[in-house]
């Protein structure tokens, strides 16, 4: 079932707000172009989203489905949870605790949910590769 | 007998070296007893109270940043002294008590504006009668309620309740323990705890303005979209704006001068007043009170300083018109049709027209 595809996971910034959506967007445009790309957001870090973020996310959603791939959102905290529940966007979503199950249930929902062990992971930071934008990619 | 009523809208005894706003029982910057409640505040709803009991010397100490919200809510005949600090409500009282004594009043009613205390004046005083005491303090089965009844002969010096013990108390305080409803109204939990009981009935606050239909109340000035839906039980207060397609249910209370976009849904909420929620949002298990919302499932409390979610708007009071009648609510017609799903803008919420149409016509 594992595919080799990889799962880029990308750190979201402490705000999430319409002066940042630009910048952000730049960031992740060359994931989109990959092909049934597949993207965890990181919110452990983000204290702070607004509505321009919301759209950035429904942004990303119709741009990853044009593609057959799927953006999966991790580590949530309260504050922007209240905020996904309350522009409706968290039903859009599957929302994770963490990192890693986010990126494990790319490769299937029973993994996650019965424990087993779904192969060794390795982690390969973007950096390495010379890339940019603080996010990382994991094997599928 | 002539009796007078003192109500401290500040700080508790021992917290009156901090100023107040250190203290819970506030929301939004103003003490929860003065924020309206299906259309009326717990200190309006306590001066109701008071008066039903036939006191009509009722005076108010408060801190002096909360002139304007008070003196909005006060009959005529209630006078307010406001403060320059917080924690010189309790010096107030002690004054105000004085002049009462004055004036002739032989038994005062202190209370502080903190617990809502559904409290029966007569067995009170009988009470204190029979124990021939000073001061009473009122109990319920948790502790004191911030409730005292002060006889002006034989007071000790001073009637700021944690400083009587060092005083020479002539005579020793037993309490009186109340059976009747009491919420303590620390933070927005009791606030939604209040609303959800008198919804209920299980407490003697009736929501303000007129039942349209069994369980929901809607007040004067209301404009209600005919294409919004109300589910019992709710409240729609005074002044209340609710668009196309928006849901208000599970009782939701949407406090005077409040709006409410198109398509959103609010359920088992409090909307305070003068807060205006965004188009195609979903509220639950909350209470929000300008740009601040308290979330209960998450136990979060956040600012939103984005107006297409949420955002209040300074709204004068008009003075308490306790004896009008209610007029009938407004309802709105749409002239603009909109599709999706999800606005994004206030712009883009249909326009919207008083009309003299029945709101449940269809």
């Amino acid at each position: 079932m594992s595919s080799q595809r990889p799962v880029v996971v990308k750190q979201m910034p402490n705000q999430v707000k319409v002066g940042q959506i630009q910048g952000l967007l730049r960031e992740i445009a060359p994931i989109f172009r990959e092909d049934r790309p597949r993207i965890v957001f990181d919110f452990s870090q983000v204290r702070q989203i607004d509505s321009a973020g919301v759209d950035m996310l429904l942004h990303c959603v119709e741009q990853v489905t044009r593609r057959d791939g799927d953006i999966k959102l991790a580590a949530v905290p309260p504050e922007s949870a209240v905020i996904l529940e309350l522009t409706r966007v968290d039903r859009l979503f599957e929302i994770f605790d963490t990192v890693e199950d986010a990126v494990d249930s790319f490769d299937g929902f029973f993994a996650i949910a019965t424990g087993t062990d779904v192969g060794t992971r390795y982690f390969s930071p973007h950096a390495a590769n010379g890339n940019s934008g603080g996010h990382s990619k994991f094997p599928g | 007998m002539l009796m007078g009523a003192i109500l401290i809208v500040g700080p508790n005894a021992s917290n009156s070296d901090k100023p107040f706003s250190d203290t819970h029982e506030r929301l939004g910057g103003n003490p929860i007893t003065c924020v309206e409640l299906l259309g009326k505040s717990i200190l309006q709803r306590t001066i109701s109270r008071l008066e039903h009991y036939g006191l009509n010397d009722i005076s108010i100490v408060a801190d002096g940043n909360l002139s304007s919200l008070i003196s909005s809510q006060l009959p005529r005949k209630v006078q307010a002294d406001f403060v320059r600090e917080p924690m010189d409500v309790w010096t107030a009282a002690q004054k105000k008590f004085g002049d009462l004594k004055e004036k002739g009043s032989e038994v005062v009613v202190l209370i502080r504006m903190g617990a809502y205390v559904e409290f029966n004046l007569k067995q009170l005083l009988e009470f204190h009668r029979d124990k021939q005491q000073s001061i009473t303090p009122m109990h319920d089965s948790h502790g004191p309620v911030d409730i005292w009844l002060l006889s002006a002969s034989n007071t000790p010096r001073t009637i700021i309740p944690d400083r009587v013990e060092g005083s020479k108390v002539p005579s020793p305080m037993v309490p009186f323990l109340s059976q009747s409803y009491v919420n303590r109204l620390t933070g927005a939990r009791d606030l939604r705890r209040l609303v959800v009981d008198a919804f209920f009935a299980r407490c003697e606050i009736r929501p303000m303005g007129h039942q349209v239909k069994t369980g929901v109340w809607v007040d004067e000035g209301a404009q209600i979209h005919r294409r919004a839906r109300l589910v019992a039980p709710a409240y729609i207060g005074q002044d209340v704006k609710v668009q196309s397609d928006a849901v208000i249910t599970r009782c939701t209370n949407l406090e005077r001068g409040s709006e409410v976009g198109y398509g959103t849904v609010v359920e088992d909420t409090s909307v305070l007043t003068g807060t205006c929620l965004g188009t195609g949002l979903d509220l639950a298990h909350a209470v929000v009170c300008g740009n601040n919302l308290i979330h209960l499932r998450r136990d979060v409390a956040l600012q939103i300083s984005d107006p297409q979610l949420l955002s209040g708007r300074s709204f004068v009071c008009p003075p308490p018109a306790y004896a009008s009648e209610p007029k009938e609510p407004a309802v709105l017609t749409p002239i603009v049709d909109i599709n999706g799903v999800r606005g994004t803008s206030h712009d883009r919420q249909p326009s919207l027209i008083p009309s003299k149409l029945n709101a449940w016509a269809g």
